[in-house]
């Protein structure tokens, strides 16, 4: 039994039905590119929080380019609602603590999309105003709390510096891997948001295939380099990719383990970065309303490579 | 077969020593005994247990899980409904009058419904239900959170003094610990000294960096941010920094700007029905509330009528001086139970047995008399009315009484009387029954401590709520009653405006059990606590929502300020002291119980790891504690796993892995002379105090005082969500009283401490506080029951009637001087002595 035929029957032992993709890659090769329910190569899944991690390269980039001065920038500097005087620890949210959910806003709702406390920013007029509404509940840079309000200011404060923020994006880091996605959602106060209004059939999101998150994958593991050409700066990438202050299993949007970091979303959508393997785990799946997560399929893949040595995983995997 | 008669046979759990009892359908029966005779054993565990699972099975409506039954058989069960102080008594934090009736619910979908809306908020979507729900994260204001009030720091008149030094800015802050070690190394890198530099020597630059900090560079945030987080921002109502802030004029607390106090969002807070908003609706009186729907209902809106039909019932039951926003928490317990009272009036149905705990706790006398009316009407529409009681005069009402005893514990547990009334006063072997008749009766005093005019408290101006500019004087080295008829001022006089006062005045040796207020040390953890913020903050998000709810939406932020003299408190230095001990629950966390809130168990904990088998195994006191190595791993000490069934209803299976114990095998191997610590738990305090006699002089002490002050009964593990308001109180007095201090010059304030508590036991905690005077203390006692009353030396009392029918003081004196003053409504109710010729 080959590697991707094991991993395939892990799945339908598991009865993991939602899962659509499951790619493995290490070292320039593929090991398993498997598709369920009417999925292929060309298939687009929604990518949900996975666009965060794309987000923060974004402002590696602006970073890297000038357009932001720095990390420790305050985000009032960029966004005139938090000049207004509405809180008096908004002067002290900088760009990093956006990068790091530990802006200290008041947030109660979890991690959904759904939850209600987006439900109330959408349906007011200015969804910054409401967001600079909202109680600062810590003092910056102390507590992460992960939460939508801190990369809806982010997207704002690139918006500010980098033009049109979906064709920056597009520009500088989407076009030079070969991506092709949909523009993403702006909502009618004009603030880009990744994962759309909210709604699960949102024509207008950021959807990509399995090969195309593996591209991404790829320029991390890279440190930012991508078939020869550098895209964001290793500097940037190593911080975004470090333990940040306020939790030790979170960077710069990115998701920290022991010998990992990732790009996580909803549902079960996944970038997996070993960097020590130079493995790579691409996962797509169907969001259902209880937010599963297949993790162990990865965590299964990689146990298995490591029990095999370079060069004769199919043979040694026979039965 | 039809039977009048629910019969339960040989009922056996607890103490219950396999007795057989027939209790009359449609009909109003009670049943007594001593605190802890095993009266509740009869009613909620047996009865109402065994009802409420045959109903639930028949209909269906979930699995149950069949345990052992404690009897043999129970025939003539009907649909069983309890109305039980303990369950009511864990209730959600953020609960509140209206949303646990749900007219909350129903208010919110009148608004949604019929509400107009501000054109310049109106989105053009549809209003939702859940807008109008404060405590809801989509309907909240996110600005204030709900509260409806926000702080402000006045950035102003802290930096106003030119003169002021650096360490003094913002009443001496960057004196304190941290705060003071982070200015010093600011301070350095920026050129300004914290000791010697003024604010007027320093640049524009260096102030705005003194001001707002320099973006994370520096560990020092800046003041503004800085005293924001310490005072907790908008997440804080209390606490003492903020406080000192606030009198020094450098703090406000205002209408939350974003919604306009409504503690909603946009477009909730603009949204009104005849013009009223709904948080203001929520606000007013039930009673006023009636009257405002009731002008407006024409027929034509069912919601409407609904409506009125549910605040009527509510009135009828006594709670016209609530307010819907009332936080639960904050209610009494006759409060709570004539509340479920209410929407079972509202339903109307008939052949359900009703099983009450005593359900007369907290009422005045006149109240008790609508009570036992509207009970009256239970039965009378064909209902079964089983209640566990022991005011007198619902017994008087009485179609047929259980007493159960004689002895509480293992002294209990049998049938004593059953049968009428009139028998029942004739019953030797019941230690309710000669309390009842003349030739015994409850002592009453006769002879009252002189009132000394040289000392005492004297309250002027007293505006908080519903109080009419009070003034009035509180003498010490006495008994003093607080009287009053529910919502008449009481706890308006002594809770909100007595206990901050002399809180002001004796600072940390006013000791009112609230966290971080212990006299000693507290002050000095503060800093620590700062220091902590991602934790402490943690806890303040939802202790801190709600006590702000309940300030914000009865209105003290700004109604009492306005013009009226100032509210002031003199005489307090008689007084060397002052506890305040109140119904709140004793401990927070699931695993506290009378015996880790006493401290005495830490002393049995250290004893059995003092045990040779612990010695010799390595234990330490930490695995006889369930919160420690000792707990057991899948139930996390409970003893039980608890299942949620649905209709609020739990089930509880014992858990496998400990046995029910809640500790490792390994805890439960080491013996105390023969028992071990789940044994020792589950002792009562009267068999721990003969246990622990010989082997520990502190433990007997502490068990002596839990035994006199009425507690005998209770265990010494018994879990903290299952203790009553009243006996959280005697817990708490008796923690005070082994204490040992002097108690010369001393004021407990306490209220109603005999809920829940038998003649007898009323009787032993009266001589116990009439000790207490009699060595120096004083004693304010705010409290319904008569008898009690008689027994003070002084009453002071508030009416006449609730709400904006009370507070004023309408009559004080003794107790005799009362009987006959014409302005006072308890004075008819007071007990005159045994054979006393009144």
């Amino acid at each position: 039994m080959t590697f991707s035929e094991k991993i395939d029957e892990y799945i339908r032992m598991k009865r993991y039905r939602l899962i659509n993709s499951i790619l493995f890659w290490q070292d320039g090769e593929v090991l398993a590119e498997n598709y369920y329910n009417g999925f292929g190569a060309q298939s687009r899944n929604v990518l949900c929080s996975v666009a965060k991690s794309i987000l923060s390269l974004a402002a590696g980039i602006a970073l890297d380019r000038g357009l932001l001065p720095g990390l420790d920038t305050p985000v009032a500097d960029y966004i005139p609602a938090f000049r207004e005087g509405r809180d008096p620890l908004h002067p002290c949210i900088t760009i990093r603590h956006l990068l790091t959910m530990s802006s200290g806003i008041y947030w109660n709702g979890g991690i959904h999309y759904h939850c209600p406390m987006m439900e109330q920013m959408r349906r007011s007029g200015n969804w910054l105003s409401h967001i600079a509404d909202c109680t600062v509940a810590n003092l910056p840079g102390t507590r992460h709390n992960y939460k939508e309000f801190d990369v809806i200011l982010l997207t704002a404060v690139l918006e500010a510096v980098c033009g049109d923020l979906y064709d920056f994006i597009d520009r500088e880091l989407y076009t030079p891997l070969g991506i092709r996605s949909g523009r993403w959602y702006k909502s009618p106060c004009g603030v880009y948001y990744s994962v759309g209004d909210g709604k699960d059939t949102d024509e207008n999101s950021s959807n990509l295939t399995a090969r195309e998150m593996l591209q991404f994958g790829r320029l991390c593991l890279d440190g930012g380099i991508f078939e020869g050409q550098r895209i964001v700066s290793e500097e940037y990438l190593r911080a975004a990719t470090a333990p940040s202050d306020t939790d030790p299993g979170y960077g710069f949007l990115f998701w920290l383990g022991d010998d990992w970091y990732a790009c996580r979303g909803y549902g079960g959508q996944r970038i997996h970065v070993f960097p020590e393997k130079r493995l790579l785990a691409v996962m797509q799946a169907t969001p259902s309303s209880r937010g599963m997560a297949y993790d162990d399929v990865i965590w299964h893949g990689k146990e298995l490579l490591e029990k095999l040595s370079h060069g004769n995983r199919d043979e040694s995997l026979s039965p | 077969m039809k039977s009048d008669y629910i019969r339960i046979k040989n009922a056996r759990i607890h103490n219950l020593k396999g007795i057989d009892v027939s209790i009359p359908k449609h009909r109003l029966t009670v049943i007594t005994g001593v605190s802890g005779s095993g009266k509740s054993s009869l009613a909620f565990d047996t009865l109402y247990e065994e009802g409420k699972r045959r109903y639930l099975m028949f209909s269906d409506t979930q699995f149950m899980i069949d345990t052992v039954p404690g009897f043999d058989s129970i025939t003539g069960l009907s649909p069983t409904v309890a109305v039980e102080q303990r369950i009511i008594r864990q209730s959600n934090p953020r609960s509140t009058v209206g949303t646990r009736i749900k007219i909350s619910q129903m208010l919110a979908a009148l608004f949604t419904n019929y509400g107009e809306r501000d054109p310049a908020y109106d989105d053009g979507l549809p209003l939702d239900i859940s807008m109008f729900q404060r405590g809801s994260a989509r309907g909240m204001c996110v600005r204030c959170l709900g509260k409806g009030i926000a702080s402000f720091i006045n950035e102003d008149a802290m930096f106003a003094d030119q003169n002021q030094l650096i360490c003094d800015v913002a009443c001496g802050l960057g004196r304190r610990g941290s705060t003071r070690n982070m200015l010093l190394e600011f301070g350095t890198k920026y050129g300004f000294d914290l000791w010697n530099s003024r604010i007027g020597d320093l640049t524009a630059e260096q102030l705005a960096l003194l001001k707002y900090g320099d973006h994370g560079k520096s560990k020092f945030p800046g003041m503004i941010p800085w005293i924001t987080m310490l005072t907790n921002g908008a997440l804080s109502t209390s606490g003492r920094f903020g406080s000192i802030l606030t009198e020094n004029g450098m703090m406000m607390r205002r209408t939350c700007p974003k919604c306009c106090g409504t503690g909603l969002g946009e477009q909730a807070a603009h949204t009104t029905f005849h013009g009223k908003t709904i948080t203001e609706l929520e606000n007013m009186y039930i009673r006023d509330l009636h009257k405002f729907f009731s002008a407006h209902d024409d027929g034509s809106n069912p919601l409407l009528a609904e409506l009125c039909t549910k605040l009527s019932c509510m009135i009828e039951v006594g709670l016209f001086h609530l307010a819907l926003s009332r936080p639960i928490p904050t209610l009494s317990g006759g409060e709570l139970q004539r509340l479920f009272l209410a929407s079972y009036i509202i339903t109307e149905m008939d052949s359900i047995i009703f099983v009450f705990d005593e359900p007369t706790i907290g009422l005045h006398e006149t109240e008790k008399e609508n009570l036992i009316r509207i009970i009256r009407r239970l039965v009378d529409n064909g209902n079964t009315v089983v209640a566990v009681e022991h005011d007198e005069n619902f017994m008087r009402e009485a179609d047929y009484i259980i007493d159960i005893g004689p002895d509480a514990g293992v002294s209990g547990g049998r049938k004593i009387y059953e049968g009428g009334f009139p028998e029942f006063l004739k019953c030797q072997g019941s230690r309710t029954a000669p309390y009842l008749t003349a030739e015994k009766g409850f002592p009453v005093k006769t002879a009252f401590r002189p009132v000394n005019r040289k000392k005492q408290l004297v309250l002027s101006h007293a505006n908080i709520h519903n109080l009419r500019d009070v003034s009035t004087a509180l003498p010490l080295g006495i008994m003093v009653g607080i009287a009053g008829v529910s919502g008449s001022g009481k706890s308006s006089l002594i809770s909100d405006t007595l206990v901050p006062k002399l809180k002001e005045a004796l600072k940390s040796k006013c000791v009112t059990g609230e966290a971080g207020s212990e006299p000693d040390g507290a002050a000095a953890k503060r800093d620590d606590q700062v220091e902590n913020t991602p934790g402490a903050e943690e806890a303040c998000d939802t202790a801190g929502l709600a006590e702000a709810a309940s300030t914000a939406l009865s209105g003290t932020v700004t109604s009492s300020q306005s013009g009226a003299p100032s509210t002031s408190l003199s005489g307090v230095e008689a007084l060397r002291r002052c506890y305040v001990i109140d119904q709140r629950p004793i401990g927070r966390s699931r695993t506290s119980c009378p015996a880790t809130y006493t401290g005495i168990f830490d002393r049995i904990r250290a004893m059995f790891a003092e045990t040779e088998t612990a010695r010799e195994r390595g234990y330490t006191a930490g695995m006889f504690s369930v919160n420690s190595t000792g707990g057991c791993q899948r139930c996390k000490g409970d003893g039980v796993i608890h299942y949620h069934v649905g209709f609020g209803n739990f089930i509880d299976i014992t858990c496998d892995d400990c046995g029910g114990t809640g500790y490792v095998p390994e805890a439960m191997e080491v013996l105390l002379e023969g028992k071990n610590i789940r044994d020792i738990l589950e002792m009562s305090v009267d068999e721990a105090k003969e246990f622990f006699a010989d082997k520990d002089k502190t433990i007997d002490q502490l068990l002596g005082i839990l035994k006199r002050v009425g507690m005998g009964y209770i265990q010494l593990g018994q879990a903290t969500p299952t203790i009553s308001g009243g006996e959280s109180q005697r817990i708490k007095l008796a923690k005070e009283l082994a204490k040992g201090k002097n108690t010369k010059d001393v004021l407990y304030i306490l209220d109603e401490p005999t809920t829940g508590l038998s003649f007898s036991d009323s009787k032993r905690l009266l001589q116990l506080l009439d000790e207490l005077v009699q060595q120096g203390a004083s004693i304010i006692v705010t409290e319904h029951d008569p008898y009690i009353l008689s027994n003070c030396d002084y009453i002071l009392e508030l009416g006449p009637g609730g709400g904006t029918n009370g507070g004023t003081v309408i009559a004080q004196g003794t107790p005799a001087e009362l009987r006959k003053n014409p302005s006072s409504v308890i004075g008819r109710y007071l007990k005159t002595p045994a054979g006393s010729p009144e």
